[in-house]
């Protein structure tokens, strides 16, 4: 299996099987943005303080599928994680998502886990149909780790809890490994030592309840 | 709680947990658990509640081992005795 990251790995569960993530499934819209905001905080290079968001370090060369959002809190630091989030799903066009799928689709396609095509007629983009095996074996990884006993990595709860939060645990697992998944997921959250996880994963819930009631 | 280890790690260590070699070995998660449970991959583990950590090196000959047996039509029974007798 290829090293994949977080947001990649992300990206590459929640597409569907014609490649694309439709701009009104604005819960998985907000998770990609999310989960390239906590990959860059897990791996230092962004940092979080008082509720922003500053740049730590440069991009590294093997991170430049997160280009998009990393130049994006560069140019606008001091920036609230609100607003990062806010900037890729609650705008009056798809550009800015659109870019950061492209970047992070194109990274999955060179590491040969997604199917790049052509779609459309008149406005024809990118779709990234996603390779069946490797997508089981993000899946078969998370069962590893979630559903056994032992020590957990912060790359596996943090994409657990995206996909749970975005409404695609139903997709994987099934009811019985679901409430096993959550009831784990419910540890992670009650531990102390796993705050920085948990101030994201709360940001997250934050801006989709926000979400729910200006719908209403 | 630590970070996922990259490949190059994983590949250079004595031990590695059933997630690694899920990862490196490309086999469901159950399928592993499965000859966990049979005994056929031998593991360590310091405390019930604690992770299993597999030989490298040894899980990986064995599990390439049940796939041969497995292509050669055997019964899991059949490789239950086979791998018994070694």
């Amino acid at each position: 299996m290829r090293d994949l990251s977080l947001t990649q790995k992300y990206l590459l569960c929640v597409l569907n099987n014609k490649g694309k993530i439709s701009s009104f499934e604005i819960e998985k819209v907000m998770c990609i943005a999310a989960s390239g905001v906590v990959e860059l905080l897990l791996d230092e290079i962004v940092s979080l303080k008082e509720k922003k968001l500053f740049t730590e370090k440069p991009l590294p060369a093997g991170k430049s599928f997160l280009a998009p959002l990393y130049d994006y809190i560069e140019k606008k630091q001091p920036v609230k994680f609100e607003r990062v989030i806010e900037n890729y799903s609650i705008t009056f066009t798809d550009k800015n998502i659109n870019e950061l799928i492209k970047s992070i689709g194109d990274s999955l396609a060179l590491a040969g886990c997604v199917q790049k095509e052509r779609d459309g007629f008149i406005v024809s983009k990118d779709v990234y149909i996603p390779d069946k095996k490797a997508v089981d074996a993000v899946i078969q990884n998370i069962r590893a780790e979630l559903l056994e006993d032992g020590e957990l990595s912060e790359d596996i709860v943090a994409l657990t809890s995206l996909l749970n939060k975005s409404g695609n645990l139903t997709k994987y697992f099934s009811a019985y490994e679901k409430k096993d998944l959550k009831r784990r997921l419910k540890e992670i959250k009650e531990n102390p030592a796993n705050k920085e996880i948990q101030r994201v994963t709360d940001y997250v819930d934050s801006l989709l309840v926000l979400l729910i009631v200006s719908a209403t | 709680m630590s970070r996922q280890r990259s490949m190059e790690a994983i590949l250079a260590s004595e031990y590695v947990t059933i997630g690694e070699l899920v990862r490196l070995t490309g086999a469901r998660y159950s399928t592993l658990k499965y000859y966990t449970e049979e005994g056929f991959l031998p593991f360590r583990q310091e405390d019930a509640k604690l992770t299993r950590r597999y030989p490298r090196e040894k899980t990986m000959e064995r599990i390439e081992q049940i796939k041969a047996f497995r292509e050669q039509k055997k019964t899991i029974s059949q490789i239950k005795e086979l791998l018994q007798k070694e």
